[in-house]
């Protein structure tokens, strides 16, 4: 076994040359700092020389061009709980998805001389059943042998045990970085070797105007008390909380927002939107309960009694009401979710609301004569542009646009997401859903272009190819548009010439 | 033998001789003979760059630290009060040096009063800002009626008993960039004809036992007491002033001038952490005294309907009210006496018992921090006529009579098109930048250290132009 300071010593090494290899624009630094006092009150014209340091700014966190690094530090005790509490969370119900809180200190350093460390951060593991585990592998004689990924979350205002109005909790509760409370870090699956799939396909809908997480790419380091880990290549995602509502949508005079849920499929089953909520489903998740909702409250945990939500399941599943497209349109902002409907269909996640009735958040946007309307926020589009889990065959590439039959036999037919079908089955909307569908596809003009996935692929893999191959990180190490699921130029290609030649076809 | 007592009694003589000069020296060190005027000039000139070092021997440190921890323990604050010996070394751009020692240290203020240094669960000591008071006469343990004790009780500095520093706290993990916020605030009351602190600020530096730390910008505020009150009212013939009351919110129950009054004034008993929301600050007979006539006469007078204008402006200092309203209005200072009741004064000018409202406390203020327009648009959309006032019993009096609301008018327009400027804001932030924002980074002080006016030219202008339409939209109805 190596010994832990030879070890450190050939990590900061091989570091240093990876960062040296960083194209010179990239090239990152580490400030220097002085203790020498000096003495402002010699002048009154002392003129500024130092430019000023790089910060960690959202701008810089969520710029793609930007090399950024994370070392995660933490003790062994730290680690050791950790793992511990995810194991006996585990034995408890079945699953690692505990989420106690780690105290951990971090390290961010970027392309544009960023270096900056934060102390007493909290750190938790993320994911589903599936794709929580533990850190560490261990043999069959519960020995560590090694590291895996696993998501993870930051959390910038996390205040420990420190009580409430103590100089430690006030200062780490009103704590920020990256003008966020909280950062979510998700490694990239084995089967995207191209890295950016979940990268674009959220700037994909960013760019026809929804509101949707800002993401980028990082390359993390567990710092285990002078033990490296270099644990690999992340995608760094904007978590969706009060503090993204208020970003993207501001609060009231008042200071009052309205209500956001996260959306699904937990112990309830699918979180399909029809109007037969168990009381159960609704509400704030305990984990330490042992389940989830399936309709999460984020805000106004304290305030809310879901009537908001339940009368728009109500009104939502209502169909035969006279009016009912005019009702759709007053519960619903309906543009935005055409709009997202459109580019969920091309995007291919058979992991979302249409397909499975799975990751979603409802906004319910207060209007000003006390009506809300429902605005759609997609997450989690690992799975998708034909990479991942593939239900429908083709990763969805020959599915009719106007109608297809849920990824799961759980969920029913189609008619049981009432969210997409009922508003597809009214033409105008239909009509619109179909011209988005157009816009987005257009080889000329739209969004949905395989160039835009190569030039971030390309950006990507050369920030980031040579140091996870140098310092031989886990998970993905090199590169490739075509050794994943499918490759992605005939994804794109195939994808939209299915689109546009279904809506070519019904309209001649 | 003779020989021998001569000598003796010289001997003893020299020796008592050198024993009080040595005496004299020890006290001499605590007087501060400096001009107080000239250095209270100097200080409260934001042209001119400054610092103080405070420095501390470790024991006194670790004093301050566990007394506010073991308070923190019984009434879970921070509100300690207890006095510790530092030395403080002032210097300016001006040339001026000195030391004075053995000065009074204290934490203070409510929401940022930290304790200024903690170690996290990797065993890393880490520094924090925090307000804190220094009493350059505090006696310290000196028994009453040393000569110590005389001495440091009369001594001043910058023409000022005590002197208080604030930092500009972060808001939602942004700090102030700006830094003169406060500063800048004050000095607006002040331009106004508001009487209010005098405010500038600094560099500070705290050193203990071997170590300096870089404490960041401060912004130095002259505290309302007795020499406050003695520069801007005049006292009775045997110099005594009216009372004073500090108001301030109290577990989240408002400081409004409004009935009933109940158990909402006396005197703060700190050791006990017994705080009112009217606390009276002099005149209080030894801590004993239970009767506060003037205030309730103020609030009862307000209350009740039948009050005329005429005796309304025979209670209260009406156009200084208006013109802080107008003022503060533009500030935009939502944690004041207008909107939130709390962080003013209450001065009873002392033979006519009429009330004057001395505001304090703006960092949040011109487009920055905490406000109570949670559109995080600071007031700027806000009528100057807001139903926000309906919980502010003589602020909705007031402005309900039409002479002073066209008063209140008047000011506001004034003010907008005179004071309320941002091009000397900016002036004074790029000031600001070009003395100290290479040192806060160098020496990586606590705090902000980029310095640049962040939304302020929004907020100027923005506002101006808001209040402006506002008041001919008033001007137009009526």
């Amino acid at each position: 076994m190596i010994r832990k300071p030879l070890l450190a010593l050939v990590f900061l090494l091989c570091v240093f040359l990876a960062s040296c290899a960083v194209t010179t624009s990239q090239t990152i630094t580490t400030p220097t700092t002085t203790t020498t006092s000096s003495d402002p009150t010699a002048s009154t014209t002392t003129t500024t020389t130092t430019s000023a340091p790089a910060e960690a700014s959202y701008d810089a966190l969520f710029d793609n061009t930007n090399f950024k690094r994370f070392t995660i530090r933490f003790s062994m005790a730290n680690f050791n709980k950790l793992i511990e509490d995810m194991e006996n969370y585990f034995d408890a119900f079945g699953s690692y998805r505990d989420n106690t809180i780690q105290e951990v200190d971090i390290l961010y350093e970027d392309g544009r001389g960023a270096a900056v460390e934060l102390y007493e951060v909290g750190f938790r593991t993320k994911g589903n059943i599936f794709s929580r585990v533990l850190p560490i592998v261990r043999n069959e004689q519960g020995e560590t042998i090694g590291y895996q990924q696993v998501s993870f979350q930051l959390e910038f205002n996390e205040t420990f045990r420190h009580p409430e109005a103590s100089t430690q909790y006030k200062e780490l509760k009103n704590r920020m970085m990256f003008d966020l409370e909280q950062l979510n870090f998700k490694f990239i699956r084995a089967f995207d070797s191209a890295a950016v799939t979940e990268l674009v396909a959220f700037d994909f809908y960013r760019e026809i105007g929804l509101i949707a997480a800002n993401t980028s790419l990082a390359i993390i380091y567990f710092d285990l008390e002078g033990v490296i880990v270099p644990y690999g290549l992340f995608s760094v995602i904007e978590p969706i909380d009060d503090e993204f509502v208020k970003r993207y949508f501001g609060k009231d005079e008042f200071g009052n927002m309205g209500d956001l849920y996260k959306c699904v499929w937990q112990n309830f089953g699918p979180a399909d939107l029809k109007n037969d909520l168990n009381p159960d489903e609704i509400g704030v998740s305990d984990y330490m309960a042992g389940y989830r909702m399936t309709y999460q409250l984020r805000t106004n945990k304290n305030k809310s009694d879901h009537s908001v939500f339940k009368n728009f399941l109500q009104k939502l599943n209502a169909k035969t009401v006279p009016n009912y497209a005019s009702v759709l349109s007053q519960i619903i902002d309906m543009d935005s979710w055409l709009k997202a409907l459109a580019m969920g269909f091309l995007v291919g996640n058979p992991d979302d609301y249409r397909s499975d009735a799975n990751n979603y958040y409802l906004y319910f946007y207060p209007l000003s004569d006390g009506l809300y309307q429902a605005v759609y926020l997609p997450f989690d589009n690992d799975q998708a542009l034909g990479v991942g889990w593939n239900p429908f065959g083709n990763y969805g590439i020959d599915l009719n646009v106007w109608n297809y039959q849920p990824a799961q036999q759980w969920i029913g037919s189609s008619s049981d997401l009432p969210m997409a079908y009922n508003i597809l089955a009214i033409s105008s909307y239909r009509t619109q859903y179909e011209n988005y569908l157009l816009a987005y596809s257009d080889p000329q003009t739209g969004v949905f272009a395989y160039q835009r996935f190569y030039e971030e692929y390309v950006v990507a893999r050369d920030l980031y190819e040579y140091e996870l191959n140098l310092m031989n990180h886990l998970g993905l190490q090199n590169f490739s548009l075509n050794d994943r699921s499918m490759p992605a130029e005939q994804y794109f290609e195939q994808k939209i010439q299915s689109v546009r030649t279904q809506i070519g076809n019904a309209r001649s | 033998m003779l020989f021998l007592l001569v000598a003796s009694i010289a001997t003893l003589s020299a020796l008592r001789i050198r024993s009080e000069s040595i005496r004299m020296e020890l006290i001499e060190r605590f007087i501060n003979n400096r001009r107080q005027n000239r250095d209270y000039k100097a200080l409260f000139d934001r042209s001119v760059t400054k610092t103080f070092t405070i420095t501390f021997t470790q024991e006194a440190f670790d004093a301050l630290i566990l007394n506010m921890e073991e308070y923190f323990a019984l009434y879970g604050t921070y509100r300690d009060n207890t006095m510790q010996p530092v030395d403080v070394t002032y210097r300016d751009s001006l040339g001026n040096a000195f030391t004075l020692l053995e000065v009074g240290f204290r934490t203070k203020s409510n929401t940022t009063r930290n304790l200024p240094m903690t170690t996290n669960w990797s065993g890393r000591k880490i520094w924090h800002q925090t307000s804190f008071q220094l009493q350059f006469d505090a006696t310290l343990d000196y028994p009453a009626g040393t000569n110590e004790y005389e001495i440091l009780r009369q001594r001043e500095a910058f023409d000022l008993a005590q002197l208080n520093f604030e930092y500009a706290s972060a808001y939602e993990g942004n700090f102030d960039n700006a830094l003169i916020t406060e500063a800048y605030a004050q000095g607006l009351l002040r331009d106004a004809g508001v009487v209010a602190q005098n405010a500038s600020y600094g560099l500070v530096y705290l050193v203990v036992g071997e170590v300096m730390k870089g404490f960041g910008i401060y912004t130095f505020v002259e505290p309302i007491d007795k020499t406050f009150l003695n520069r801007h009212f005049k006292p009775d013939a045997i110099a005594e002033f009216g009372d004073l009351y500090k108001a301030t919110d109290v577990d989240d129950v408002k400081a409004y001038l409004n009935l009933p009054i109940g158990q909402r004034i006396g005197i703060n008993q700190n050791p006990l952490n017994i705080r009112y929301l009217f606390a009276l600050q002099n005149n209080t007979e030894n801590g004993l005294r239970t009767h506060h006539d003037n205030l309730e006469r103020l609030i009862e007078t307000v209350a009740d309907p039948a009050t005329t204008d005429r005796k309304l402006l025979e209670v209260l200092d009406v156009e200084s009210l208006l013109q802080m309203l107008a003022i503060q209005f533009l500030i935009g200072n939502t944690d004041d006496f207008r909107f939130n009741g709390n962080n003013y004064y209450i001065y009873f000018e002392v033979y006519t018992d009429r009330a004057v409202l001395i505001p304090f406390d703006f960092d949040n203020s011109l487009g920055y921090g905490r406000s109570q327009d949670g559109t995080d648009r600071y007031t700027v959309d806000w009528d100057v006529f807001t139903d926000r006032d309906e919980a502010n019993a003589l602020v909705n009096r007031i402005l309900s009579i039409p002479a002073f609301a066209a008063r209140y008018l008047e000011l506001l327009e004034t003010y907008a098109t005179t004071l309320f400027d941002y091009a000397p804001f900016a002036a004074e932030v790029q000031a600001l930048k070009n003395a100290y924002e290479t040192i806060l980074i160098e020496e990586d002080h606590l705090g902000a250290q980029v310095i640049h006016a962040r939304n302020a030219a929004w907020y100027f202008e923005a506002k101006r132009e808001t209040v402006l339409e506002s008041i001919a939209a008033h001007r137009d109805a009526d």
